[in-house]
């Protein structure tokens, strides 16, 4: 049997090709425990890949109760995803899939890690201005959850809540759509993503207000988007499908 | 939480956070009476261009009674949203010590 390890952002990913029979037992077991080692260290998870796994005998169903248990002690998250029918059945009968955590698919049990590991989070709300206080609540949890630096936070509440009330005010009738907002840190960067299935507009494409202009010309809006783009250090938007998506990202790791 | 009353020398003392669901309130409480001379922002720790919206018409309404509006101890992420719209040329303002 081969064993490839990758690591991902906040996963050791294992990916066993072949026969988990009590010959590959112990080397297994072994790789899964460095694997266990590295990720303990950084608050990661184990996520075994099971797609090429063709055969698992009682030896090497141990294997994966022994890390499980070890994973618990060490407080890592640990599961497999993807098995074939085969071994699924195996897991089933052996009633080891109520002790281990089994995924359908590789990016399923991915998603779950970041989201455990404080690294990506996702609201959806309806199109109406009373939700705001639940956005900031959202985005506060997950400051905290990823113990962030309390400095850029509120360029984060400002962004949110200028694109959210933009998406109220000129969107589809409140309360009649949905607005999926999303969070995730990577490398020091944090990305809030904010989603609509409102009719087409391209917030950017509305030109900057003059900030040079005296009190008697100011018109009283428009300032919601310009201020979006001073607090942010990049912002895009694409049209996917019906919704509307505005990305918006600064670094926040100093 | 936001908050809004007048301090002992008659002028509006704003606390809290003035994000976009309390901007109603907020104007409410400015048109029920004369335009302010001055706004304390000392305990406002977040605005919002809703928030710079209900600024803004209190101080044309000042300039309407020959008056300027004066923010004073504006504090640094507030003066920043200001400076970003440019509304630091239209209101005289004081910031706070740091």
């Amino acid at each position: 049997m081969k064993v490839r390890v990758e690591m991902l952002e906040v996963t050791s990913l294992v990916i066993p090709e072949g026969r988990l029979d009590f010959a590959a037992a112990v080397h297994f077991e072994q790789r899964l425990a460095e694997a266990l080692d590295v990720a303990g260290a950084s608050g990661a998870a184990v996520i075994v890949d099971c797609a090429w796994l063709e055969y698992v005998s009682s030896a090497g169903l141990r294997t994966f109760l022994v890390t499980a248990r070890a994973a618990e002690r060490a407080g890592v998250m640990f599961a497999l995803a993807a098995l074939t029918p085969a071994v699924r059945e195996v897991f089933e009968l052996s009633g080891f899939n109520r002790m281990i955590p089994l995924h359908e698919d590789r990016s399923s049990a991915l998603e779950l890690a970041g989201t455990r590991a404080g690294r990506k989070a996702r609201l959806v709300v309806a199109n109406e201005t009373a939700q705001l206080p639940v956005l900031t609540r959202f985005l506060q949890e997950f400051w905290s959850a990823a113990a962030l630096p309390a400095e850029p936070a509120q360029a984060f509440e400002l962004a949110l809540e200028e694109t959210f009330v933009n998406i109220v005010l000129h969107g589809a009738p409140a309360g009649s759509a949905r607005v999926e907002v999303s969070l995730h840190l990577s490398g020091g960067e944090l990305a809030l993503t904010v989603e609509d299935d409102g009719p087409a507009f391209d917030p950017l494409s509305v030109p900057p207000p003059d900030v040079t202009a005296r009190l008697e010309d100011r018109p009283v809006g428009g300032q919601g988007i310009h201020l979006v783009r001073q607090v942010m250090e990049e912002v895009s938007y694409r049209r996917l499908g019906r919704r509307n998506q505005l990305r918006m990202s600064k670094r926040v790791d100093r | 939480m936001f908050q809004i009353h007048l301090g002992a020398d008659g002028e509006v003392v704003m606390t809290g956070r003035l994000d976009a669901t309390q901007c109603e309130a907020a104007l409410e409480f400015l048109n029920a009476r004369a335009a302010p001379r001055v706004i304390d922002l000392a305990a406002l720790e977040y605005i919002a261009s809703g928030g710079l919206r209900v600024l803004l018409l209190t101080q044309k309404r000042a300039r309407a009674d020959g008056r300027n509006l004066l923010l004073v101890n504006v504090r640094p992420p507030i003066h920043d949203i200001l400076r970003y719209t440019g509304f630091d040329r239209i209101f005289d303002l004081t910031r706070a010590a740091s």
